[in-house]
């Protein structure tokens, strides 16, 4: 073996390294084939780091969270540096319209702590409102990526009938509703849907955008036969999945999940924009395995490009 | 050459991290480059809380001079609820609260900052990038400044106030080649000077058998072993979870050894012995005595514990998804890696069945530490990258800012 100037071995052959890791995952690749493998649990490491990823912080509880944050925030003030950017100010306004969703989401679980919030919501959007007085509004900038399930749909739109039961209420949320339900509809489902804007004017019982989980929670235990998401990004999260597979197990015996692999989507918008966009795509195992926490079971599939797979789970007889 | 440094917390007290490092690479450039050093810091210890626990004053440490001042304002127990807001979508986080969580997370310490551009130094290392002497420091100090920021794909790197704390700097010095990417994809600065001058580590001595009697193991058991903070962050439930699952198929394989101080509940049993925080003797005398190191954590900016395993005598086996031990076990060919149970089961079962490859592993990894990350090597790059920063300063800017 040759050795550097210290007269340390250096590293071994790489052809011999190579070999040797080829063997290895020859070997792994036939032990996920045999009968008995533990798939439970690669699902339960993928979830786990899944849920590690970004935020440590989510062991904490919730009430916690909330006390804490309602001190911090009360704290915050008035702006430190003038002379803010056109940029930040956009931004600032996202923030502020991101801490209304999350008042929202304290206030459906009941929590005290809304009112703080919806102060500092209340605040960030009055020093917006200051400083678009100053000057020109700035241009509006593109929303930060989501998966909006829009592109997915596609693959799966002409076949989304083959996992419905007639005669069954059938909740579709939320990719292009309007033309989904209606192509559904027409079909002979008994199918309503969440649309993305809430406009009065369009047809059937629309659940509006962001309110998933406050309408699967008033809904009756098993009122519905099946529930399909395609694109709801404010609940396909990490932090969302939790509370999402609860409300979906109690109001539904079966569940379609569709949504653009996280492969594809990286590639698409970039590894910065997909590591921080809420809505990134989550690993179909991923929710196998958040299902298979509530009693529901079933499979995957992908479409024949593997830009895009469809989850369908079922109540466990 | 006169280098200055900015550092939260300096100080033979201050163990692990970033700052201890900084240290040791400060006494070796003054020892073996010759050196002038001037350290620019609080009185603080403790990360936790920067509390003062050393008195303020000038003072000299092993050749390097200690400039000690008090801080205005420690660690805020409320900048972790902020964190969490920040944490939802770091991109958009306004500046004024962007800046106002870097106060609350400390330590602010303006006099720190006041010595340190008032000096004569040539240079100015800083780190790490998340403190509030980095975020207003770097900015101040400008092309002087080398930047260790010891990043690693957190949130917070993510904030809009971090772009211009990068842009700012003169030039980068990086624990790992994965860091340097993520730091040259993530803000426009690859084309300021920037090496990978990597970390190392003091070389420790224990004795395996007395490593086994105070972790609780029998004379001569076999042991896998997991050295570090226990935390769901670390990968250590996952890997608890993983190793129980393989003695369920493999009853007689050894038992799995966490060592280290226990963050997040995690019981022990029959299959997995948390040992708690141990003393550097008994984990040196454990990193000789175990068949193989797991270090399952997913995000590690360098990892010594992989360094400390090769020097002292262990494989190692790594989380697939850490760009940074990944990168050790690739460089070195003295590591295997591991996406999901069946390469885990797989790679135990080699490792366990087989000694030559484990030694094989080790003289590989070995080799590499000794190599790549020793002190004259490393001082080397330092001074390689120094010189390219300062020929740089000398040079008015070409590109308006912005």
């Amino acid at each position: 073996m040759a050795t550097n100037d210290n007269g340390i071995p250096n590293s071994s052959d790489p052809m011999d390294l190579d070999r040797l890791i080829g063997e290895l995952e020859t070997d792994a690749a036939r032990r996920r084939a045999e009968p008995g493998y533990p798939h439970d649990a690669d699902a339960r490491l993928h979830f786990e780091l899944a849920r590690q990823a970004p935020n440590p912080a989510g062991a904490t509880p919730m009430r916690d969270v909330i006390a804490q944050l309602a001190e911090a925030v009360s704290d915050v003030g008035a702006p430190s540096t003038p002379g803010a950017g056109r940029s930040r100010r956009h931004q600032g306004h996202e923030v502020a319209q991101h801490l209304r969703r999350l008042e929202e989401q304290v206030k459906a679980a009941g929590l005290a702590a809304a009112g703080a919030l919806a102060v500092v919501a209340g605040r960030l959007e009055q020093l917006e409102e200051r400083v678009r007085h100053l000057e020109p509004r700035p241009e509006p900038e593109a929303p930060p990526s989501a998966a909006t399930g829009s592109d997915a749909l596609t693959a799966w739109q002409g076949r989304l009938a083959d996992t419905l039961t007639p005669g069954e209420r059938v909740l579709y949320a939320q990719s292009r509703a309007d033309e989904v339900v209606a192509q559904l509809r027409s079909a002979g489902f008994d199918v309503y849907g969440i649309t993305d804007a809430g406009s009065s004017h369009r047809p059937g019982p629309d659940v509006r955008f962001g309110e998933i989980l406050t309408h699967l929670g008033a809904v009756e235990e098993g009122a519905l036969g099946a529930v399909v998401l395609t694109g709801v990004p404010e609940a396909m999260t990490p932090r969302g999945i939790g509370p999402l597979v609860a409300a979906l197990a109690r109001a539904t015996t079966s569940v379609v999940v569709i949504s653009e692999a996280p492969w594809w989507w990286r590639l698409r918008v970039g590894t910065v924009e997909a590591d921080l966009a809420e809505g990134r795509p989550l690993d179909p195992d991923t929710w196998l395995h958040a299902f298979h926490g509530v009693g529901m079971a079933g499979s995957v599939e992908y479409d024949p490009t593997g830009q895009s797979y469809r989850v369908v789970v079922r109540t466990r007889e | 050459m006169k280098l200055g440094v900015v550092v939260p917390r300096y100080g033979t007290d201050v163990v692990g991290g970033i700052e201890h490092w900084l240290r040791l690479l400060c006494e070796h450039l003054v020892s073996l480059k010759g050196w002038d050093v001037d350290v620019f810091t609080t009185c603080a210890v403790s990360a936790a809380t920067w509390a003062d626990e050393l008195p303020p004053g000038d003072t000299e440490l092993e050749g390097v001079t200690v400039h000690r001042r008090r801080a205005v304002s420690g660690r805020d127990p409320r900048s972790g609820a902020l964190n969490v807001l920040i944490r939802q979508n770091p991109a958009v986080v306004p500046d004024e609260l962007a800046h106002r969580f870097v106060e609350l997370v400390g330590p602010v310490c303006p006099d720190v900052l006041d010595d340190a551009a008032r000096s004569d130094c040539d240079l100015v290392a800083v780190t790490p990038y998340l403190f509030w002497p980095a975020v207003q420091g770097v900015a101040r100090l400008g092309r002087r400044v080398i930047f260790h920021s010891a990043a690693h794909d957190e949130p917070e790197l993510h904030l809009p106030i971090m772009r211009d704390v990068f842009r700012a700097a003169g030039g980068f010095a990086y624990n790992s080649y994965s860091e340097q990417a993520l730091v040259e994809r993530t803000f426009p600065i690859a084309h300021l000077p920037a090496a990978v001058v990597g970390a190392t580590v003091v070389e420790g001595s224990g004795d395996p058998d007395a490593a086994r009697a105070a972790l609780g193991l029998a004379p001569g058991e076999r042991f896998v072993l997991c050295v570090g903070r226990v935390e769901r962050a670390k990968g250590s439930h996952v890997l608890a979870d993983l190793w129980r699952l393989y003695r369920l198929r493999r009853p007689h394989a050894p038992r799995l050894v966490l060592l280290g101080p226990v963050h997040e509940a995690l019981g022990g049993d029959d299959d997995v012995v948390v040992a708690g925080r141990q003393p550097e003797g008994v984990k040196w005398g454990a990193l000789q005595a175990c068949e193989f190191v797991v270090t399952p954590s997913a995000w590690e900016s360098f990892s010594l514990v992989v360094l400390e395993a090769w020097l002292a005598g262990a494989p190692v086996v790594v989380n697939h998804r850490c760009a940074a031990t990944l990168e050790h076990c690739v460089r070195s060919g003295g590591g295997l890696a591991f996406h999901d149970y069946a390469d885990f089961e797989t790679v135990a079962d080699r490792l366990l069945g087989d000694g030559a490859l484990r030694e094989r592993l080790v003289t590989n990894g070995r080799a590499y530490t000794r190599r790549v990350f020793n002190w004259p090597a490393i001082v080397d790059r330092y001074e390689t990258l120094a010189d390219r920063i300062l020929t740089r300063v000398a040079v008015p800017a070409t590109v308006p800012p912005g």
